[in-house]
Order: C-alpha cells, then sequence, then structure tokens
C-alpha cells in the first residue's frame, strides 16, 4: 500500500531537482511574496501631503494652519497656493491628498461668534483613506476649539489596542500574507503536477498501471505538501525574525492548524486539476480560485466586521478566513485552546471534503 | 492576409479552451460584482460594548452619538474579564470607557480620559474605530460648550468634502480596483500561456522554419489576445460595471478602450517576455507571479507612492500598472478626457517597444 504512493513521490522528487530553474522559483516566488508585501503594503496612513489656501490670511487662520503643519506624524505640508484653482489641479494630479481652504473673513466671523467654515477638499480616490484624513481633519479642528473656549473641558480621549499594542498594521499584513502565500503557492503547484502529465501524455502510463486512484493522489499529495512545508517553514522565520511579529500561542496548534491548511491547499490544486486537460488553464484556474477569493474575503485586507450578509456566508466557505483567525488567535492573542479548536476542525473538514472529491472525480481512463 | 489568419486560429484556439474562457467570463461580471457590492472598506456596523462607570444621562447621551451604520451599540460589560472574551472572540472591534464621575468631572472643569479600547488584530477597521470614535466623542463635548453662557467665540467647523467620490464609496472603488485587477492578471497570463503551449507541444518548431517571422508570429499573439481583453474590459465597463453594479462612469468609454490599448500593448510585452525566457508551464507560472507581484505593488494602488522609500519611488516609473491605474481613474472617476493623459501613453508605449523587443530578442536566441 505505501510502495506506490512512495514511488509516485521519488519520481516527482527527482523530476523536479532535474529542473532547477523551476526548482529555484517554487521557493523563491513566496520569499519575493512576502518580502513585497510584508514591506510593501502600508496601511498606516502618515504623513499625508497637503496644501492650504489661506483667503483670510488672519491670526486665527494661521493659528489653526500652524496645527496641521506642525503635526509631521500625520501630515506633510506642501506648501500654500493662492487660490483654489491652484490646489484642484494638484489635487487632481494627485501631488495632494487634500488641501484647507480659508474662507474671506474667516476671522471676523469667527469673532462675532458666528459658525466659521474652514473648508477641506479631500481626494476619494481610496475611500479608506479619504475617511481617515477625514477624521484626523475633525479631530484637530474640535480639539482646536475646545482649547479656545473660556470654559474647559478637560477630557480627553485615550485609544488602547490590544492583542497588537502599537496597532502597527504591518504584523497584521505579514502574517495576512504568510496565509494567502500558503493557500495559493501549494495550489497552484498541485494543480500543475496532473494537468503536466495530461500534456505530456505520460499519464497513459497511470491508466494502464495496476496503481489505484488513491495510491496516486496521494503520492502527489505528500509531494506537494513536503515543498509546502518547507516553504511554510522559510515564511515561517521572516515572520518571527525579518519582520519580528512575536508569538504569543501554542506551537502545538499552530502546527496542527497549519498542516491542516496546507492539506486543503494541495488537494484544493489537484482537485482543480481534474477538469482541465492543459496547464494553461489549470493554473489561470487555480490563481484565479484562491487568489482572488482569499484576499478579497478572508480579512486580509478588508475588514470582516463590515460585511454584510452574504459576503460573510462566502467568507465562511474560504479555508483562508479560518486559518487566518488562527494564525490571530495564535499570534496576537494567545487564545486557549478551547477557542482555536472551531477553526482548527474545520480546516480539517476541508481537506478531508475536497480530497474525497478529488478522488472521486479522478477518472482512471481517458474521457472524451 | 496572413496575418488575419493567424489572429483567427488565436481566437477560434482560445475559445475552444471551455475551462478558460469560463474563467474569463466570470472574472469580467460576477468577480467584478461580488467585489464592488459585498465589499466595504470603511466602517460599517461596527459592533462595540460600553464599560460605563459613570451611569449619568450624559454618558448614556455620549453612547447614543455613535450613529448608525457606522457603529452599532450591542451593550454593557462590567468586568475586564467579560471585556477581554468579547475582544478573543471578535465578538467587538471596540470598547468605549467612561470613567467614573464622567459628567461631573465635565461640568467642573477637571481633567479626565474616555478610554477608546481597540481589538488591535483586526485589520484597517482597528484604524478607523479608533479614529471615527475620537472624533465623535469631540464632537460631542463640542456640543456641549453653547449650555455654558460665557461664551464669546464662534465655533470653526470643519467643512471635508470629498472630491471625484464625495461618499467614499468602497463599491466605486472596489468596482474599478478589481477590474484593473482582473485585466492585469489576464494580461500576463493569457499570452505567455499561448507561447509556451506552442514551445510544449513542439509547435513552434514548426513556426520557427515556417515563412511566418518571429515578430509576426508574437505580435499575433499580442494582438489577438488583447483584442479579447479589450472586448472583455470594454464589456465590464459598460455593463458589468455601470448596469450591474450601477457605479457611474464619468469619462468617455472610447479613451478608456485606448488607454487599455496601450496597457495591453506594455503588458503582452512583458508576458511575451517572460514566455521567452521560460520553458514550461511551471516556470511560466512562476515568473509571472514573481513579476506580477512588484508591478502590483509598485503602482500604488494599494499604498501610496508618497509613502514608499525615495529609491522605490523612483523604481515605480518602471511599473506600467503605475500609469495604467493613474490614466483609468482619471478617466473613470476623474471624467478628464486623454489630452490630459498624453504622458501616460507615452510611457506605456516605451515600457512596450523595449519589452517587445527584448522578447523577440530571446525568443530567436534560444532557437
Amino acid at each position: 500500500m505505501t510502495k506506490k504512493p512512495y514511488a509516485i513521490l521519488t519520481k516527482e522528487i527527482k523530476e523536479l531537482l532535474r529542473d532547477p530553474l523551476s526548482l529555484l522559483t517554487v521557493f523563491v516566488v513566496p520569499i519575493t511574496m512576502m518580502l513585497v508585501f510584508g514591506y510593501g503594503l502600508k496601511l498606516d496612513i502618515k504623513h499625508v501631503p497637503f496644501e492650504i489656501v489661506d483667503m483670510d490670511n488672519s491670526h486665527l487662520s494661521r493659528n489653526i494652519a500652524a496645527k496641521f503643519i506642525n503635526n509631521k506624524e500625520y501630515f506633510d505640508f506642501k506648501g500654500t497656493k493662492l487660490n483654489k484653482k491652484q490646489a484642484e489641479k494638484d489635487l487632481i494630479e494627485g501631488k495632494i491628498r487634500f488641501f484647507l481652504f480659508f474662507p474671506p473673513k474667516f476671522e471676523e466671523n469667527f469673532k462675532k461668534a458666528k459658525e466659521t467654515q474652514l473648508q477641506a477638499i479631500i481626494d476619494g480616490s481610496f475611500p479608506y483613506r479619504a475617511e481617515v484624513i477625514k477624521s484626523y481633519i475633525n479631530i484637530i479642528t474640535s480639539n482646536f476649539n475646545l482649547s479656545k473656549h473660556e470654559y474647559p473641558i478637560k477630557i480627553s480621549v485615550e485609544s488602547r489596542y490590544w492583542f497588537n499594542e502599537s496597532l502597527n498594521q504591518q504584523h497584521l499584513t505579514v502574517v495576512g500574507t504568510l496565509a494567502l502565500i500558503m493557500l495559493i503557492s501549494p495550489a497552484v503547484f498541485a494543480s500543475l503536477l496532473i494537468t503536466k502529465e495530461k500534456e505530456s501524455g505520460s499519464i497513459y502510463n497511470i491508466y494502464s498501471s495496476p496503481i489505484k486512484t488513491v495510491e496516486y493522489l496521494t503520492g502527489k499529495l505528500i509531494f506537494a505538501l513536503i515543498i509546502a512545508l518547507i516553504n511554510l517553514l522559510i515564511l515561517l522565520c521572516m515572520t518571527l525574525y525579518l519582520f519580528k511579529v512575536p508569538f504569543k500561542g501554542n506551537w502545538f496548534i499552530f502546527s496542527v492548524g497549519s498542516l491542516f491548511y496546507l492539506l486543503t491547499a494541495v488537494s484544493f490544486g489537484l482537485f482543480l486539476s481534474n477538469f482541465f486537460k492543459r496547464q494553461v488553464s489549470a493554473f489561470i484556474g487555480s490563481v484565479i480560485m484562491t487568489a482572488i477569493p482569499s484576499y478579497l474575503y478572508s480579512g486580509y485586507l478588508t475588514p470582516v466586521s463590515s460585511m454584510d450578509k452574504t459576503t460573510l456566508m462566502i467568507s465562511k466557505t474560504i479555508p483562508t478566513f479560518y486559518y487566518l483567525n488562527l494564525l490571530k488567535d495564535e499570534f496576537f492573542k494567545s487564545a486557549p485552546l478551547k477557542a482555536t479548536f472551531g477553526e482548527t476542525a474545520t480546516l480539517l473538514l476541508f481537506f478531508l471534503t475536497i480530497f474525497s472529491a478529488t478522488i472521486l472525480t479522478f477518472k482512471k481512463r481517458e474521457s472524451q | 492576409m496572413k496575418f488575419l489568419v493567424l489572429i483567427y486560429k488565436e481566437i477560434i484556439q482560445f475559445l475552444r479552451n471551455r475551462g478558460l474562457l469560463l474563467f474569463l467570463i466570470y472574472s469580467f461580471t460576477l468577480d467584478i460584482y461580488l467585489a464592488a457590492t459585498g465589499i466595504e472598506l470603511t466602517l460599517k456596523n461596527a459592533k462595540f460594548y460600553v464599560q460605563d462607570y459613570d451611569f449619568s444621562p450624559l454618558s448614556r447621551e455620549l453612547i447614543s452619538s455613535f450613529p448608525q451604520p457606522y457603529f452599532r451599540f450591542k451593550g454593557y460589560v462590567t468586568s475586564n474579564k467579560d471585556l477581554e472574551t468579547l475582544l478573543l472572540e471578535n465578538k467587538a472591534i471596540g470598547i468605549i470607557r467612561i470613567p467614573p464621575h464622567f459628567e461631573e468631572k465635565l461640568k467642573e472643569g477637571k481633567s479626565g480620559k474616555v478610554g477608546v479600547i481597540v481589538n488591535g488584530a483586526e485589520i484597517s477597521s482597528s484604524y478607523l474605530f479608533s479614529a471615527y470614535a475620537q472624533e465623535i466623542i469631540y464632537n460631542f463635548l463640542l456640543r456641549l460648550i453653547p449650555v455654558y453662557p460665557s461664551m464669546e467665540f464662534g465655533i470653526v467647523e470643519a467643512k471635508p468634502r470629498i472630491f471625484f467620490n464625495q461618499n467614499a464609496s468602497s463599491k466605486i472603488f472596489m468596482a474599478y480596483s478589481e477590474l484593473l485587477t482582473v485585466i492585469t492578471l489576464f494580461l500576463l497570463l493569457l499570452p505567455a500561456s499561448a507561447v509556451v503551449m506552442e514551445k510544449e507541444r513542439g509547435n513552434i518548431e514548426m513556426l520557427m522554419v515556417s515563412p511566418v517571422k518571429t515578430h509576426t508570429f508574437l505580435l499575433v499573439k499580442a494582438i489577438s489576445m488583447g483584442i479579447i481583453i479589450l472586448l472583455s474590459s470594454v464589456f465590464a465597463i459598460s455593463v458589468t460595471i455601470q448596469r450591474f453594479c450601477s457605479v457611474p462612469f464619468h469619462g468617455r468609454v472610447g479613451d478608456f478602450a485606448i488607454l487599455t490599448a496601450f496597457y495591453i500593448f506594455t503588458t503582452v510585452g512583458l508576458s511575451l517576455f517572460i514566455a521567452s525566457l521560460s520553458k514550461n508551464m511551471l516556470q511560466v507560472s512562476q515568473l509571472t507571479v514573481l513579476i506580477l507581484i512588484p508591478i502590483l505593488y509598485l503602482s500604488g494602488d494599494w499604498t501610496p507612492i508618497e509613502t514608499m522609500p525615495k529609491i522605490l519611488q523612483w523604481l515605480s516609473n518602471l511599473s506600467p500598472l503605475k500609469f495604467y491605474i493613474d490614466g483609468a481613474y482619471a478617466v473613470a472617476i476623474k471624467g478628464l478626457s486623454l489630452e490630459f493623459l498624453y504622458k501616460n501613453l507615452l510611457y506605456l508605449f516605451l515600457q512596450g517597444t523595449i519589452l517587445f523587443g527584448l522578447s523577440n530578442y530571446f525568443l530567436r536566441k534560444i532557437y
């Protein structure tokens, strides 16, 4: 029983070792993805470039402007413009993300105790960024108002972040990227394993040999799993030592959950290859069916909490959703065993279902 | 004539591959629709609990000033242990903690702190929750001022106006962002796969000895795949995005098509370059991903270019996607016409020409 899968495994390993370019890229691609996404994705909104158009040029307007200009952590002052047209031009060309406009009689109105309007024109091309910038502007003006009044309100707001004390978005994107790559890369790799043989014709050897479907698929599964495990180990080391994401949880739960997840990814790739005759289609198919759903629905960059019911239902059919939750539990929350049980069990269920489906749909003869 | 026959052959060949066709249709319709209608990038229904140590009318008023549909008040929490469980099990994004004697302190002008405790393991919504909550609490405090008679100055009110996308709607952004991603994905995959398929099957030797020149062969692949993608994207703009998602398109579809054609030229060049270097599908797949990622990153679609280190800002000029996204958003969302975008077109054309030259060179060198 174990001999035949083993033969398949050794054959695959030899084949890969003979193809150095492929061997190299199989490991280089995940590392590059991790480096680019880990360092590149910056969701923190800081140093936002802006300009000021001051038609009033009064003590008050300069005073408020200074509040923005001196806030170097969040804003990056690019200069003043004489009129709205010029600033709008820079906004359209993407040189700045917003500008402040102080209308004439700004201070006069303020002194008459009228409501004084300070306009802020924000680039809305990226909604998340626009919303955060809007909040920053409101917080600064509110604080200015509170400080200006004779009757002082000394209540302040203090934000604290649990599980990720400095609200380091990089830690979240790195862990999310790990989850994403470990679905896409094994699935794509596995989807080519069988279609490759279909194209070269060597699949006929399998059709006519006494090897059973289960044995053949198990051999392929184990081979792809070994490659995936090596990749996981590399990416994990990068997460811990390069990006310095602290691990607070339990290594045993992490390992078991990861094993099920990788098995799910690999068997999904094998499953897809049952439906394709060509490697081209298998490749494009596996990329589209893993990359897009896991990127959109797993809570990687799009917040799960904001999803509506339908979208949340889609999310729950995607293994990355559970694995990412498990990773967050283990990396950030040091969640108790009980809390992670559901996710681990779901991942195991995914693997068993998909692999059984692969065995059932694999046809050990040529289909017309 | 030879040219047309070859293009015809390529398109027929593509249409016969049902699996691929299915993915193409799915990606330019349902995928964009789901992304546009289902994904919300801003805060929505953010569940929060309140730890109220004051229980005064004022503290309750503060809580009721958290507006729906951004926030959803789920209840009160008393012990710190319950608070931890709520955050641990993702039952809440955040907790608002109101200090003891909140109302008293406020009226007497004493200092106090309202706490906002956020689940830091949630991407982007943690950021938004914290920013919105602060904004709401400060605005609430500000509204209390007119109660006091000693007021002698007005209030400065910030009047933010969001350009191009008034409600900062995720739908508009997601629809176009998804379309551009899908276009890029197919552009890189299709032509490279088409060339490698010929290599693997041995057809390429036949082409090499036939009177068809290498560059004609490449050009045909490029043009036929380009036509397919161009038609799909025009369909996506006019039907999927405008009709099904009811997302507005401000520019001219023709302008968008011309810009896309230029982008197709460049990316197909890149794809063929990959094909000329690789020998089998595994290599194509890996090299494609290897090249696609920096292109996506450097385009500034995810992360604004101004936040990148200087050297990357300079390198971002190598990403064709940067010029395309820039131009596509300008046409689709800002409603600009092509004459504003001649620079983008020029860059795309230049990059494409170089890549075509290189792939022509490599393909000929191998055989």
